[in-house]
């Protein structure tokens, strides 16, 4: 996994790891114990109201980060339920946190409808960011890889998280990343690249590359 | 190598959504790996945006909701998951263990009818409603243990006039903050939008954008600032006036306002 990624640091560890959950709890297939969107997944329609507490929020942080416009968001993050609901079933509680899997789904539909508009993210119209984290609230087990991520920002390089935010997390071109950065294209590359393979290296508790 | 560089190459563009629809089907198609990518890149933002969501509209919620259209419980996993499947020595009877082993069918039988029995509406909470950008400014100035309050003054451009005024209010500890401002023109954001930009002494080459708004009132506007990367040591903001969307680098044309931190 990853293996490109790691490119020539031959010594990070290159077999794929799984962020598994071995947890004999979260194994557990009791009814009461499924979660969301496995719940979804068997159609009960009683979940649709806790998915959408759960991770309303979340879903429209990402919306609002690429579209200004209000109307945009909020068709953005109507397909994006849509897809959850058709996609719930493919979710696998030993492959990935129920928050990533959602995440990864809605950054991809509004990434991919914004692109189709061909607009740079811009998001200022809307009502601000809040303080609380709502879906914290809901579920306060929610994400543990992000926590470990987070726990460790400030060892990531400066060039490293600038072009990690402005590329991942605002969704720029690396061409937008570059001007903005004043780099070369390649060197915003090669950050992005070296800023991923030291998140993958902590998450899978691998030595640090220097 | 060339391949590899290929592939990282495809990768990186994808994370940002540059993929053609072709490229992007051959790459979910062809490339499990990428899944991978996806996955560290979904976390990577679940982790700087961590604690800044805001909640869903309601409007939207409902829309959601009355749209949902789930699967079919046909079609999913049975509910036999709920009961351990019994190896097929467990289920020899024997004559110690068949009481047990009756008590524990009659369970699964219990539990399947619990899963396959329609269960009740559960009562629908009535969201609250939504703070005002107002509310928000006001509970940020309340909660921000850093908060840094300045003013911003209005510059020659047309935009602004002698009675254009404003104030920021920011926490370097969260990297938020709200701009509230007085008599800067309307805009037609067809044509031009405003553009926060923080300059930062901790960086040597552009100001950090702080985000595109539009002025859609005479009067005052608050304006929440979302700085796209992180600021070390905010010394000036400006707010330019650009082409729609906002610029990646402003070239500073027209400046339309200016603050000094800590002035």
């Amino acid at each position: 996994m990853l293996a490109v990624l790691v490119g020539v640091e031959s010594h990070v560890g290159l077999a794929p790891v799984r962020r598994v959950r071995n947890n004999p709890v979260m194994q557990s297939t009791l009814a009461a114990d499924l979660t969301v969107l496995e719940r979804i997944a068997r159609g009960d329609s009683t979940a649709v109201d806790a998915c959408i507490k759960t991770y309303g929020g979340l879903v429209w942080s990402i919306a609002r980060r690429y579209f200004k416009r209000q109307a945009d968001a909020e068709d953005a993050v109507q397909e994006v339920f849509l897809d959850l609901w058709k996609s719930a079933a493919r979710f696998d509680r030993n492959q990935r946190s129920e928050t990533v899997f959602v995440a990864m789904i809605a950054k991809r539909r509004v990434i991919d409808r914004f692109r189709a508009e061909t607009r740079h993210p811009a998001a200022e119209e809307l009502p601000p960011t809040g303080i609380e984290n709502p879906h914290a609230d809901a579920n306060p087990e929610i994400c543990t890889e992000a926590g470990q991520i987070r726990a460790r920002l400030g060892d990531l390089r400066a060039e490293e998280r600038d072009t990690l935010d402005l590329g991942v997390v605002y969704g720029y071109s690396h061409a937008e990343i570059a001007k903005k950065l004043d780099m070369p294209l390649g060197t915003v590359k090669s950050h992005m690249r070296r800023g991923l393979m030291r998140l993958k290296g902590w998450l899978d508790d691998e030595p640090e590359i220097k | 190598m060339a391949q590899s560089d290929d592939n990282m190459d495809l990768w990186l563009r994808a994370l940002s959504g540059e993929l053609t629809a072709e490229e992007r089907l051959r790459l979910d198609r062809d490339d499990p790996e990428f899944a991978e990518l996806e996955e560290l890149a979904a976390i990577y933002d679940l982790a700087r945006t961590e604690g800044s969501d805001e909640p869903l509209p309601a409007s939207v919620a409902d829309r959601i909701r009355a749209q949902a259209v789930l699967p079919s419980p046909t079609d999913a996993a049975a509910p036999s998951a709920v009961c351990p499947i019994q190896s097929q020595q467990a289920r020899i009877p024997a004559p110690a263990n068949a009481g047990l082993a009756w008590f524990a069918a009659a369970a699964c039988l219990i539990a399947a009818i619990a899963g396959w029995w329609p269960a009740a509406p559960e009562p629908i909470e009535t969201p609250a409603p939504a703070p005002t950008v107002a509310e928000l400014r006001d509970q940020f100035a309340t909660q921000a243990p850093d908060l840094v309050k300045f003013d911003l003054a209005g510059t020659e451009d047309p935009a602004a006039s002698d009675e254009t005024t404003g104030t920021v209010v920011w926490s370097q500890q969260a990297q938020r903050g709200f701009m509230t401002i007085e008599n800067l023109s309307v805009n037609n954001p067809a044509e031009a939008q405003y553009q926060l930009w923080i300059f930062d002494g901790s960086r040597e080459k552009h100001p950090v954008d702080g985000g595109v708004f539009d002025i859609t009132d005479d009067g005052q506007v608050i304006v929440p600032i979302e700085a796209k990367l992180p600021v070390g040591a905010p010394t000036l903001f400006a707010i330019t006036v650009e082409r729609p969307g906002g610029v990646v680098v402003s070239d500073q044309g027209r400046i339309a306002m200016v603050g000094k931190v800590g002035a």
